[in-house]
């Protein structure tokens, strides 16, 4: 549903299904061959057709073999094949090609159409492809959105109509010499003949060189109408198991073009790994694996785009299921053996303690909470202890935290009283866990004046229609639609039509002053009448969300933004879903599905589609319960793994194999110190004993706070978090942690014991113990001792961070 | 300028430039791709919005409700005339040059300030990094300080957005404060370094056993900080830096005794030892003079920016720093040019001034101008993209490179932009 749907012709079966028991080293037979693409079409005479051919052997692993087949093809006059398995058409019918390697052979047959002549040389087919292919059209160079040196050319190539402009015709057609062709900027500059600020693109009397040579030798003619150009990409395999480090495996990708053709384009896209630590990818389009995960390939072309998923497996070893939980266990345990990934240990008490209090409350226990849950006997004492935290106070403070950070809650876009009637607001949809479609829905059909209504507040009035569809379809859709501000998103489908489509469901809001100018209080009312017309183009836009038609409201007097709410919240919603989940599930794993959190498109696939799709709909079908999701989540065995890496799984960043350790953020950080020393922290014309959970704004005067990486909530982004130097000044020399440690009240219990439950959640081993009174019996004065100790336990990263 | 935002290092491009050389500075010396050029940036930056009719392009031939209460002085280069309240900078002025067609499109504050300090429109989406912080990054510091400091502190659009917090600035506080000291920059009282020792001991001791979790870059980092830190805090170079005590008392006097004063003294000397990026940042919007513009601009903010700049500008000269240090003084927009009725003055992004000085750049001219109002830019308008093409161009940092951002889009640290047309003679 992200992306149109591959060519369905082109079935590929998957080595995934066959990769099954032990694997042996030595003297393993191949028992099978296979050719891919099966049954390939070709358009025109001399047109090509690539062939891959994979050898599956008796242990269930397989491998590239094509270099070394041999092909033959039976109707010669229909199509030749050479040794590289190279097919070339020359009139029309089907021949038969066979391949044959080790004693088994394997046959396709190539169908030949159009074969009478060459078909024409297509400007938008043929010539933008090889501009996208050597990234002449990429946004750092000339399809940038001034271009470069005068010469401008659309991203990626979706414009053809004013590339063809731009290359034939403008500026009196420089660029182009057709008495001399050879002569031909568009020629000399790429391949470095004349300076040229992308340096050398492609060399003189290459296969591309030769394509854009002999097109300017025939005219550079164009018809762009009659001309077919590139609809949809098909990659082939789709799926892929790369096994072994540096095991590779080609790709092949067919276009299927506006006319009904199709051709084997290969050589003329652009590939690009999602992550180059697991798998690359060559210019030809060669894979290589390198370390055990998950990864897509994205292959571009003019306007398309495809992926393939690769798995790459570094250890040959098969690994054992661990002990399920619930249904997102079963998702992950596939993924986790599929990739041969063992997983971590369980957590232990301790450590599944300070870690959930982190998580869903944003504090760490006390230390008489932690002794008691520690020596608790109940068997479901770890279900229990989240049902107790989804119900504390603290939870609505955290969560209305995590949303002010998404929802702009700041002075300077909220005035005055705004961001703490809106914190109060928002504090109240957590105490009383409104279901999460109505919060939204809340939100977007806001109205009334902002201190009466705060959820007003989701409309800050300096923001413009197209300003509110970027953070309406960021937040609430996963999807990053700002590209498509100015031109089509260069990787996705999403285009200015479908952005101003989105904004149009904002047009009818205005704001007018209640108490008169001096009081900063807005009032938001609908004016049904209005259009949304571009700031810049002035026409007039017709709300349509993403992917979906027009929509049209039964009378005058209706709210769009009900329209958009009623769209979104539909239980066929591919988004709103699962953004949310995706979104908890990153608070609670670390890592999004999907990362980074609100960049869902076709070329970023989830890391588990299953897992997001099964999370999402069990989530819609439970009235899109906050609390019920927290509880699946926490209560899986996936979310209970250690974080301590094992053989095998340190390099894992993206099948949960085990915890992935952060640091606390600002909030959490300070709130814990206090907590540990039992000493607040003051925060001007705040009353005593608030949080900085609590805070409602970010101006809220706090260096500890600030120098951890608050956010400004200016932008909707997730927290960055880099360590520097001032926080490591702070930290050693700064007075937060200085000050608590030798104010009286923080009541130093003497006790070892004490001290580590207070800070790490946990009993010192007898080694710490000994340790530990080592280190205070040395500082002579017993007070400074502790305060050493204590200090060093603030600053450990077993404190700093959640593990 | 044209519109055609052109990169500055294209061939056709570089034909237009013509010649100079009165200096001794050749722009094609400095503008040789690839070549740093070991000098840094004072930033003195006007939070509100600076009114341009009450510094300097005053229009005293306008109307009483445009041309306001303050009157022109003549400087110590004949022809130039700036705002009376401004006298000590009036005998500076064969050193800075006076740009009186700064122009942008924003009139917000935040909007403006992000796009004059990153070249950018805001984005919802995307964070791009101030000019101090792709400074910071392309050329470090010297003798291990940090490369961009804030003085007092940081304000929006400071940071180093999709580069990064590494690239963060170095608070410094408030130098005006007496008894300054940079923040944690000393060990608390009562912890000598024997303390620290036993801290640090005990420290290693709890992470060793953490240490199985690890493998994270972001805890080597925070390692490594700390490593960096105890050798700030024992640093006599980094501690003399910050060490605003040990000017001499006649010097500070001469810039004021003023938060402003103070930190551009403070700059300096942090320019002296190494740093290269430093910005005075005179409170939060307090140039934001939407009432009573004359009272308070003469009374206190024209004072004590008059004896920051006019020292600074003295101070360096004396100490032959000025050709390696860029100072500019600016806020994000001009000041409307009609006094309101609450004897202030509102945005007013269509035009302003802003000064430059130092790194090559010759002093006592005026470029660009205004109308008779003061309301549009007539001649040489410079958008914000304009000024970062420019001093990125001075340090010899490519404006048209690219960076990645963490979606892996490639992004140039200005939105185009050109270099600013005869700013070196």
């Amino acid at each position: 549903m992200w992306k149109k749907r591959p060519l369905s012709r082109f079935k590929w079966i998957s080595s995934i299904a066959l990769l099954a028991g032990a694997i042996g080293s030595a003297a393993v037979q191949p028992v099978r061959l296979a050719i891919s693409p099966t049954n390939p079409l070709l358009f025109g005479k001399d047109s090509r057709q690539s062939l891959l051919v994979v050898a599956f052997y008796s242990d269930g692993t397989s491998r590239d073999v094509t270099r070394e087949a041999r092909f033959a093809s039976a109707k010669a006059g229909v199509a030749t094949v050479d040794n590289a398995g190279l097919v070339t058409a020359h009139s029309n019918g089907g021949s038969r090609i066979e391949a044959a390697y080790a004693g088994l052979r394997a046959s396709t047959t190539a169908l030949v159409q159009r074969a009478e002549a060459p078909l024409p040389v297509s400007f938008a087919g043929d010539i933008l492809p090889i501009l996208t292919k050597y990234g002449c059209n990429s946004g750092s160079c000339h399809g940038a959105l001034n271009g470069q040196n005068g010469f401008k050319l659309s991203l990626f190539g979706y414009e053809p109509k004013n590339d063809y402009e731009m290359i034939v015709h403008k500026q009196d057609g420089r660029r182009l010499s057709l008495s001399d062709p050879e002569k031909s900027l568009l020629l000399l500059k790429p391949t470095f003949q004349v300076k040229h600020g992308g340096g050398k693109r492609f060399p003189k009397d290459s296969p591309d060189y030769i394509t854009l040579l002999n097109w300017i030798r025939n005219g550079a003619n164009s018809v762009l109408e009659q001309e077919r150009r590139m609809v949809a990409l098909s990659v082939n395999p789709p799926s892929n198991i790369l096994l072994g480090k540096e095991s590779k495996r080609r790709l092949l990708v067919t276009a299927r073009y506006s006319d009904g053709s199709e051709s084997d384009v290969t050589q003329l896209m652009r590939f690009q790994s999602n992550d180059d630590l697991i798998a690359s990818v060559d210019p030809q389009g060669t894979m290589t694996g390198l370390e055990g995960g998950e990864t897509a390939i994205v292959v571009r072309g003019p306007g398309v785009t495809g992926v393939a998923i690769v798995d790459v497996v570094s250890d040959s070893r098969p690994v054992p299921a661990f002990k399920g939980n619930n249904f997102i266990d079963q998702y992950v345990i596939e993924k986790l053996q599929r990739l041969h990934i063992p997983a971590s240990e369980p957590a232990n008490d301790a450590t599944f303690l300070r870690r959930v209090f982190l998580d869903i409350i944003g504090i760490i226990p006390t230390s008489s909470e932690a002794r008691q849950f520690l020596n608790d006997r109940d068997t479901d004492k770890r279900a229990k202890l989240v049902e107790a935290l989804l119900h504390r106070p603290e939870y609505a403070d955290f969560w209305a935290l995590y949303w002010g950070d998404h929802l702009n809650n700041t002075k300077q876009l909220l005035y005055n009283k705004g961001p703490y009637t809106f914190t109060i607001w928002l504090n109240q949809i957590f105490r009383s866990n409104v279901p999460y479609d109505k919060f939204a829905r809340m939100l977007l059909t806001s109205t009334g004046n902002t201190y009466d209504a705060p959820e007003v507040s989701f409309y800050p009035e300096m923001k413009k229609e197209l300003d509110r569809a970027s953070t309406t379809t960021q937040l609430f859709l996963g999807v990053s639609i700002e590209c498509a501000r100015c031109h089509n998103h260069p990787l996705e489908h999403w285009t200015r039509d479908d952005f101003n489509g989105m904004a149009a469901f904002f047009s009818q809001i205005r704001f007018k002053e209640p108490s008169g100018p001096r009081n900063n209080e807005k009032s938001l009312y609908l004016d049904f009448k209005r259009q949304f017309q571009h700031p810049d183009t002035k026409q007039v836009y017709l709300p349509k969300p993403l992917n979906g038609p027009v929509v049209t409201a039964s009378d005058d007097w209706t709210d769009r933004r009900e329209l958009l709410a009623d769209w979104m919240t539909s239980p066929n919603n591919p988004y709103f879903a699962r953004t949310l989940v995706n979104r908890m599930w990153r608070n609670f794993m670390g890592r999004g599905l999907v990362e980074p959190v609100d960049d869902f498109r076709a070329t970023n696939p989830p890391t588990n589609a299953p897992l997001l799709d099964a999370l999402a709909k069990d989530f819609v079908e439970h009235g899109y319960d906050l609390h019920h999701l927290i509880r699946s989540i926490t209560s899986s065995a996936t979310y209970q793994l250690s974080s301590i890496p094992i053989d095998g799984n340190k390099g894992d960043r993206m099948a949960y194999s085990r915890y992935s350790p952060r640091r606390l953020t600002a909030e959490q950080m300070l709130d814990s110190i206090v907590l540990a020393t039992g000493v607040p922290e003051r925060f001007r014309s705040q009353y005593p004993g608030t949080r900085a959970s609590q805070l409602a704004e970010p101006e809220i005067e706090s260096y500890f706070l600030d120098v951890f990486d608050r956010p400004s909530r200016q932008l909707i982004c997730e927290r960055k978090q880099p360590p520097t130097l001032n926080q490591a000044l702070h930290l050693i020399s700064g007075d937060t942690i200085q000050k608590k440690i030798a104010d009286p009240r923080s009541s130093l219990p003497g006790d070892v014991e004490e001290m580590y439950l207070r800070t790490l959640s946990r009993y010192p081993d007898a080694e710490e113990r000994s340790m530990a009174e080592r280190v205070i019996a040395q500082a002579g004065d017993a007070k400074r001792g502790y305060q050493d100790l204590l200090w060093a336990l603030l600053n450990c990263k077993e404190f700093l961070y959640n593990h | 300028m044209t519109s055609n935002r052109t990169s500055l290092f294209g061939r056709r491009d570089f034909l237009r430039i013509g010649s100079l050389g009165a200096l001794g500075i050749s722009l094609d010396r400095v503008l040789r791709a690839g070549a740093k050029r070991d000098i840094s940036c004072i930033l003195l930056w006007q939070s509100g919005g600076c009114g341009h009719l009450d510094t300097f392009d005053l229009k005293p031939d306008a109307p009483k409700e445009i041309r306001g209460e303050f009157k022109p002085i003549p400087t110590n280069v004949p022809g130039i005339h700036i705002c009376e309240h401004l006298p000590f900078t009036a005998k500076q002025a064969d050193k800075f040059t006076i740009l009186r067609s700064m122009k942008s499109r924003e009139n917000n504050h935040e909007r403006a300030i992000n796009y004059l300090l990153t070249g950018y429109l805001p984005l919802p989406t995307l964070e791009f990094p101030s000019v101090g912080s792709v400074i910071s990054k392309e050329l470090g510091s010297k003798n291990g300080l940090p490369p961009y400091v804030a003085v007092p502190n940081t304000f929006p659009s400071y940071g180093g957005g999709y580069l990064g917090g590494a690239y963060n600035p170095f608070i410094a506080g408030d130098p005006n404060v007496s008894g300054y000291q940079v923040r944690d920059l000393t060990l608390p009282a009562d912890v000598d370094w024997t303390r620290v020792g036993n801290r640090t001991f005990l420290l290693k001791q709890m992470d060793a056993r953490f240490r199985a979790i690890e493998a994270s870059a972001d805890m080597a980092a925070l390692d490594s900080f700390y490593q960096k830190a105890y050798d700030l805090l024992k640093s006599p170079a980094a501690r003399k830096a910050f060490d605003i005590g040990a000017e001499k008392e006649s010097l500070r006097e001469r810039y004021g005794r003023t938060p402003v004063g103070q930190g551009a003294l403070l700059a300096r000397r942090l320019v002296e030892s190494g740093v290269r990026f430093v910005t005075v940042a005179k409170g939060w919007l307090n140039y934001d003079t939407h009432g009573d513009n004359f009272n308070i601009m003469k009374k206190a903010l024209l004072p004590e920016f008059d004896s920051a700049f006019a020292g600074l500008l003295e101070d360096l000269h004396e100490r032959g720093m000025l050709d390696t240090t860029l100072v500019i003084a600016m806020g994000e927009f001009g000041r409307t040019p009609k006094v309101n009725d609450a004897a202030g003055r509102d945005h007013h992004s269509k035009a302003w001034s802003i000064v430059l000085a130092g790194a090559g750049i010759p002093g006592g001219r005026v470029l660009g101008a205004t109308d008779k109002n003061g309301v549009q830019v007539t001649d040489l308008p410079v958008e914000p993209e304009d000024l970062l093409f420019t001093i990125y161009t001075l340090f010899g940092v490519d404006p048209t490179r690219e960076y990645q951002t963490p979606v892996g889009r490639p992004v140039k640290p200005v939105n185009g932009g050109q270099f600013i047309p005869g700013l070196l003679g």
